[in-house]
């Protein structure tokens, strides 16, 4: 651990943080525990948790790249969803494992089921009947990558999202809805995706935007979400138009 | 239910369903009053004198101030509905500042 | 708090598409109610207490409902009223996500039934106000 870590010479001050705690193994009950940190300036959340393992004080946690890059450290700082990593130290934290999911243990939080809905939902672009598009791919005429694949599957804004949770399955979330709309962009895709986001709970959004505050690249799933039910919708209208003056409906979503 | 800081929108969904249910139980409410017509023109004049007075008045100009945004909330969800790329924050404060400003301009129809 | 998942993911979602997940016609229904609503709310505001300043009585009252369009008004405003009403308390109760297939159709049914006995009561009312033009009450 201390190898990423630069020895803390001359901190500044010492915070006191109150991290939320639970062993499977030993403990039934989740308890708080408080330390005590040297801090010094732009220190964050995540070397305070390194310091306390350089102390053998062995916290579990999840983190990576420390650098807002692999999304493994989301957890609950203050009460607010965001990731470890980005997040500066402040003098009485209070740090706690994501509040929809099980603890695994300390910090660490069960993803399964979310790794479980990466199948569900067919995370790639579907390509029987892709040859049949007629003008001009989509992707051609919109470069997405620079917005979607930004996102780092971090999961701070499930955790936001007043209307999804671990348990309720009627909505997956919007990182998964802003998946739907990376890959209704993707030119091979043949899925209707507007539709499967609707399938898979896309109205019960209810535009309060959370997600979009929280996200720490700055993406908007909400506006996707609502970009994906407008598009849903006027497929629907001019299926329905389509069908009123007897012609076939459309092909392309 | 933690304590954070929230972005504006949330506490504009949070009003709007708050306003929302307020705004039920006064639909039954105001039914209920109104049954006084039942009973006769005599015994409904009577429960408007009734109400006739500076207290019910304030409550009327509360009714009035969740109505206005309950329904202006309303069609700036439509308007997100219909185009997802309007910022929801203007929106929002616009609604805050349209909703100030019919409850401001109704305080002499009911004082 | 999450349980533990015992069944499978699939069918959790499958039960869950039953009951609480939001289907497109109520979306819209509350969406055009909304919208309707709020015309006939501004309506209605306007002529009952901003026009008329609260000088309102049962004659008063009785004589405005006899016209065509005010009698549209106000039974359309009872309609759409409970119609929206309803439905967005339906919403709210179910987005908690603690009710069961069961105890969610018996919500659906209990809505209907206030609703009804509601616009029913709204109507006799109507019917009360209309009923009595030129009498002194």
């Amino acid at each position: 651990m201390s190898s990423y870590l630069q020895p803390i010479t001359k901190p500044e001050a010492t915070y006191t943080i109150h991290v939320k705690r639970f062993n499977p193994e030993s403990n039934a009950q989740a308890h708080w525990e408080t330390y005590r940190i040297p801090f010094v300036r732009t220190m964050t959340v995540i070397q305070a948790l390194e310091y306390l393992w350089d102390q053998n004080t062995y916290l579990a946690f999840r983190a990576n790249c420390r650098e807002m890059t692999c999304g493994s450290c989301a957890m609950l700082i203050n009460g607010a969803p965001g990731l470890a990593c980005m997040t500066l130290l402040q003098d009485g934290s209070r740090i706690e494992p994501l509040a929809n999911y099980s603890v695994l243990k300390d910090l660490i939080v069960d993803t399964s089921g979310i790794e479980r809905k990466y199948k569900e939902l067919e995370f790639w672009p579907k390509l029987e009947g892709a040859t049949k598009i007629s003008g001009v791919p989509r992707s051609v005429l919109h470069d997405y990558s620079h917005i979607y694949s930004r996102c780092i599957e971090c999961y701070v804004c499930l955790e936001a999202c007043p209307q999804s949770d671990a348990e309720t399955t009627q909505f997956d979330g919007p990182m998964f809805m802003l998946q739907i709309a990376r890959l209704s962009k993707h030119p091979l895709d043949a899925k209707n995706r507007p539709r499967q986001a609707i399938e898979r709970g896309a109205l019960s959004c209810v535009n309060c935007y959370e997600c979009a505050s929280v996200c720490p690249v700055g993406l908007s799933p909400a506006s996707e979400i609502g970009k994906l039910r407008r598009r849903a919708f006027t497929q629907d209208f001019r299926n329905f138009w389509r069908k009123l003056v007897g012609k076939e409906p459309a092909q392309t979503p | 239910m933690t304590n954070r800081n929230r972005n504006l929108g949330y506490y504009m969904w949070l009003a709007h369903r708050i306003t929302g249910i307020l705004l039920a139980v006064y639909l039954f409410a105001h039914i209920l009053t109104l049954s006084a017509a039942l009973r006769g023109a005599e015994a409904f004049n009577q429960t408007l004198r009734a109400f006739d007075n500076p207290v019910v008045r304030a409550f009327e100009l509360g009714l009035v101030a969740i109505v206005v945004f309950h329904m202006l909330n309303g069609l700036r969800l439509i308007a997100l509905d219909l185009f997802p790329s309007w910022s929801q924050e203007y929106l929002a404060f616009a609604v805050l500042l349209i909703s100030l400003g019919v409850i401001v301009i109704s305080v002499p129809f009911f004082f | 708090m999450p349980a533990g998942q015992d069944i499978g993911f699939r069918e959790q979602y499958l039960r869950s598409l039953k009951t609480r997940s939001v289907g497109r016609w109520e979306w819209i229904a509350l969406r055009l109610t909304g919208v309707f609503l709020v015309v006939f709310v501004l309506a209605h505001l306007w002529f009952l207490h901003y026009a008329k300043a609260n000088h309102l009585s049962f004659q008063d009252i009785s004589a405005r409902l006899q016209g065509r369009r005010f009698q549209m008004l106000d039974l359309g405003l009872l309609v759409l009223a409970f119609a929206h009403g309803l439905a967005g308390v339906r919403r709210v109760i179910l987005d908690f996500g603690v009710l069961s297939l069961g105890a969610e159709k018996a919500l659906r049914w209990v809505l209907f039934v206030i609703g009804g006995v509601g616009v029913f009561l709204g109507y006799r009312i109507f019917e009360a106000f209309l009923g009595a033009w030129g009498r002194a009450g």
